[in-house]
């Protein structure tokens, strides 16, 4: 399903996870882009990174 | 109530709501980022028919208020407690039917993706996209069957994590499951008729389906059909069914943080993963967004108004009528009229506080309108002596999301124990009622308004 992902959305979503954020943080930065594609770029990343969050609930990008 | 019956769905009960001036729709197209803020300044409910990118309408705030509440159930605002408890007692069981509007549309395989459904970002510190009012259905040949509210959040196209964090039933099938390290069937149900959302909002007892409970309150049985792709019954007349298992991960995927029932912010936590194997909705399907915290409230304010009634019932009191308040989430306070013989506004408080959901209660004469906060609090003033009339009871059980029981201070596995207060604010023993004689304007019913203003 994620194929249909767009890749450079899915990069710059996984450039935005180099520092933590709320996910409000997250839509707020990709405001310009159609919902349903930052969900299905979001989906991409879930699938193919681990994702950590803090206890208020930010996301980063697991180091690998 | 007895003879008469209730066949309308979802879609039926926000047509008449519209009728009654309790839904506005919305024709210019939103976000679903904004449908929450809309949702929150509206008057009404509201029904976006547009919702950008997406073919499919947005209905929320059904449930916000008692009124918007009282319109969806088709009963009158005052008699929510005393209608569910008329009705509870007597559960009519569901039927199966073979061809259901749920199915008008089947999405299997690669054809499943949650990002076809407008699922909306609801509050700033959530954790992603929420389904807030799905209902989710279960079946097990030895658990027996069973309904319940649970909250899911987006992970991926075709994963959602659900919050079974606390006690409930479906947590109890899934821990069965998870002994095995099977996968539990399941069916969330989206867009289902207040009376089936209430109904699986309450902690039936144990042996009784929600489905019957839903039954009851209907007059008619509950119409409900198979899944398609496994064998969990869902309401035949839903929006949406998603249908799937709980993956046997246990509580290891992040879910939330989520804005909780109690108004509050909640934590992040460790939740199982619902994977969906299918999609099935009707034709032209509404989506149904719930609102927190208010519309989670509501939906178990008529039981718990219910649950008061019963339990003064079982004190002996004689009860007029109980306001599961708003701003006590419907349920942790409450205010309750009685008809009162001597002693019986203490009765009447130790019976209400011994309900475990109630945290705070305030009794009054049946003279009192309970749902005018002014004239609640004008009895508290006027009929309550605070060293004779306010009863304090310590070491009661408690629950985690009340901050003020610091949970935080917790060994893991301890419960919290809370203490409650009520205040006797009825006529003090002794003191006769002509003390308490209100002013009445002079020739009232002669003067209309109309003819002045």
């Amino acid at each position: 399903m994620s194929a249909s992902a767009d890749s450079a959305l899915v990069a710059q979503i996984e450039t935005l996870l180099k520092q933590p954020l709320y996910f409000s943080e997250l839509l707020d930065a990709l405001r310009a882009r159609p919902y349903r594609e930052v969900l299905k770029a979001w989906s991409a990343v879930r699938q193919r990174h681990t994702l950590d969050r803090d206890e208020r609930g930010r996301y980063w990008l697991a180091a690998s | 109530m007895a003879g008469t019956t209730n066949t309308e769905d979802f879609r039926g009960m926000l047509a008449r709501m519209e009728r009654e001036g309790h839904l506005a729709r919305v024709a210019k197209p939103i976000s679903p980022r904004h449908i929450t803020a809309l949702a929150t300044k509206a008057p009404s409910a509201i029904l976006c028919e547009k919702v950008e990118g997406y073919g499919i309408p947005v209905a929320a705030g059904a449930y916000w208020t008692r009124q918007r509440m009282a319109s969806a159930l088709g009963w009158p605002a005052g008699e929510l407690g005393r209608r569910f408890a008329a009705c509870v007692g007597s559960p009519i069981k569901p039927v199966t039917i073979a061809n259901a509007r749920c199915q008008e549309v089947v999405l299997t395989g690669d054809d499943v993706d949650l990002t076809a459904l407008p699922i909306p970002f609801m509050h700033v510190k959530d954790g992603g996209p929420y389904i807030s009012g799905g209902v989710a259905f279960a079946k097990d040949a030895d658990l027996g069957s069973n309904a319940g509210c649970y909250r899911l959040m987006f992970r991926t196209e075709r994963e959602m994590a659900i919050d079974l964090f606390t006690a409930s039933d479906l947590r109890r099938f899934y821990s069965a499951y998870l002994e095995r390290n099977k996968p539990m069937p399941v069916a969330v149900a989206i867009g289902v008729h207040v009376i089936e959302h209430m109904a699986a909002a309450y902690k039936a007892p144990a042996g009784v389906d929600e489905m019957s409970i839903a039954g009851a309150l209907r007059g008619a049985p509950v119409e409900l059909v198979k899944c398609k792709t496994n064998d969990v019954l869902v309401p035949a007349d839903a929006e949406i069914v998603l249908e799937g298992e709980l993956l046997p991960n246990g509580w290891t995927a992040d879910e939330g943080p989520f804005g909780e029932f109690a108004g509050m912010q909640g934590d992040l936590k460790h939740n199982p993963i619902f994977y969906v194997t299918a999609i099935t909705h009707r034709r032209d399907p509404i989506f149904y967004a719930l609102q927190m915290p208010w519309e989670n409230d509501w939906l178990n304010g008529p039981a718990t108004e219910a649950a008061c009634m019963r339990i003064l019932a079982l004190a002996g009191v004689q009860a007029v009528a109980v306001n599961a308040t708003e701003g006590g989430c419907c349920g942790w306070s409450v205010v309750a009229s009685i008809k009162k013989r001597p002693g019986e506004g203490k009765n009447a408080l130790a019976a209400l506080l011994s309900l475990p959901v109630v945290k705070q209660a305030i009794v009054t004469d049946d003279d009192i309108n309970i749902y005018d906060p002014r004239e609640v609090e004008w009895a508290v003033t006027f009929r309550c002596q605070a060293d004779k009339d306010i009863v304090i009871l310590s070491g009661m059980k408690g629950k985690h999301v009340d901050p003020s029981v610091r949970p935080w201070d917790l060994k893991p596995g301890e419960l919290p124990v809370t203490s409650k207060f009520g205040i006797d604010a009825t006529i003090p023993e002794g003191i006769p009622a002509f003390r308490y004689e209100r002013i009445a304007p002079a020739f009232l019913n002669e003067v209309k308004l109309e003819d002045y203003l």
